[in-house]
């Protein structure tokens, strides 16, 4: 059993980094292949651990392997333009102005039903106010509405804004995110003076959030 | 450019291993297998000329084996399989008593094994394509 518990680890680890590795973090976000790599993973990380007479060697070689693959498939497809198309294939258009592609339906293997769920996922339920809908290669859609039926922006309404920039953590659990600060371009010492005015020290902040004009939004540690 | 440094690397790693585990298998199989036809020569030997001389280099020989196969048992335990093993392993464990046993039958089919099992794990590491499908 302790063999079982140090090769569940060990495989953990080196699963974990090469997912790490690969650059995705949500599986739905997947290219045809780097999803083929990622199941195969699962499949070579399970196999010492069901059974501790396999060597472990005989998993991590195949997961360097993967690795190595799928970064060279990625490297490639970068440079060419043909071996993207082959390898993640195109995305398509289904819908164009509110009607069905029935044609492009066929060659995906879509069904009506999974086109009008899909849509409802992305809050549209009527096919009509579609303009364009595009089935993109990782198999998520794309809708851009009728602009009769899209939201109102607030330069439609013509209501003046202004920009407060980008609100970022700048601590989490007591640590402050150098990185962000740099980003937001703020000092340390301005978040000390912030954190002083409001009689609060560094290591109670469970988040704090500032814009670029020092609007700040502060949760303690409980 | 990080990332193909790690892809390089990663497949360097790999391919290194493969041919350092095929080529470190047959070496040690080689040495293993010879040494069993030196054992065995003296195996038919004390049938025909039995002698004290004789049975303790014997005896010293398929000690030899053993603590070679000691040496080396941990390389196959990283690269193959407990099963292929356990019995090759079960039957090296018995020659030296065997030996001192002046046991000549046993420990002659226990050296016939042994080599049929080296053989094996000596031809399951080549790269061939029967193999591969």
């Amino acid at each position: 059993m302790l063999t079982t518990i140090i090769r569940v680890v060990i495989l953990y680890l080196f699963v974990s980094a090469a997912i790490r590795i690969m650059g995705k973090r949500n599986i739905g976000e997947l290219q045809p292949t780097e999803l083929v790599i990622t199941l195969l993973l699962s499949e070579f990380a399970s196999i010492p651990i069901e059974d501790n007479s396999i060597p472990l060697i005989n998993s991590l070689i195949p997961v360097m392997i993967l690795i190595s693959l799928e970064i060279i498939n990625s490297v490639i497809s970068m440079k060419s333009t043909k071996f993207r198309n082959i390898s993640d294939g195109n995305a398509l258009l289904i819908i164009k102005d509110g009607k069905l592609d029935q044609k492009q339906l066929k060659k995906l293997r879509f069904t009506v039903d999974d086109v009008l769920s899909a849509l409802r996922q992305k809050d549209v339920f009527d096919i009509n106010e579609v303009a364009y809908a595009i089935i993109e290669t990782n198999g998520t859609l794309s809708v851009l509405l009728k602009p009769k039926f899209q939201n109102a922006t607030k330069q439609d309404v013509k209501v003046k804004t202004k920009n407060d920039g980008y609100t970022c953590p700048v601590i989490i659990d007591g640590v402050v995110l150098k990185k962000n600060l740099d980003v937001l371009e703020i000092n340390k010492e301005d978040i000390e003076k912030i954190l002083e005015k409001k009689q609060v020290n560094k290591k109670q902040v469970f988040l704090m959030n500032i814009d670029k004009n020092k609007n700040t939004e502060i949760i303690l540690k409980e | 450019m990080k990332r193909v440094i790690i892809a390089i690397v990663l497949i360097s790693v790999s391919v290194y291993t493969g041919i350092y585990s095929l080529n470190e298998t047959k070496r040690i199989c080689n040495n293993m297998i010879s040494r069993i036809d030196t054992i065995t020569e003296y195996n038919t030997d004390i049938l025909e000329n039995d002698n004290h001389d004789k049975r303790v280099e014997f005896y010293k020989k398929t000690q030899n084996l053993h603590d070679v196969w000691e040496e080396n048992s941990k390389f196959f335990y990283f690269f193959f399989n407990n099963d292929d093993i356990k019995q090759l392993e079960l039957n090296i464990e018995k020659l030296p008593e065997h030996a001192k046993n002046g046991d000549l039958e046993t420990t002659y089919l226990c050296l016939v094994e042994c080599k049929e099992e080296l053989e094996y794990i000596k031809n399951s590491v080549k790269l061939n394509f029967d193999n591969v499908f």
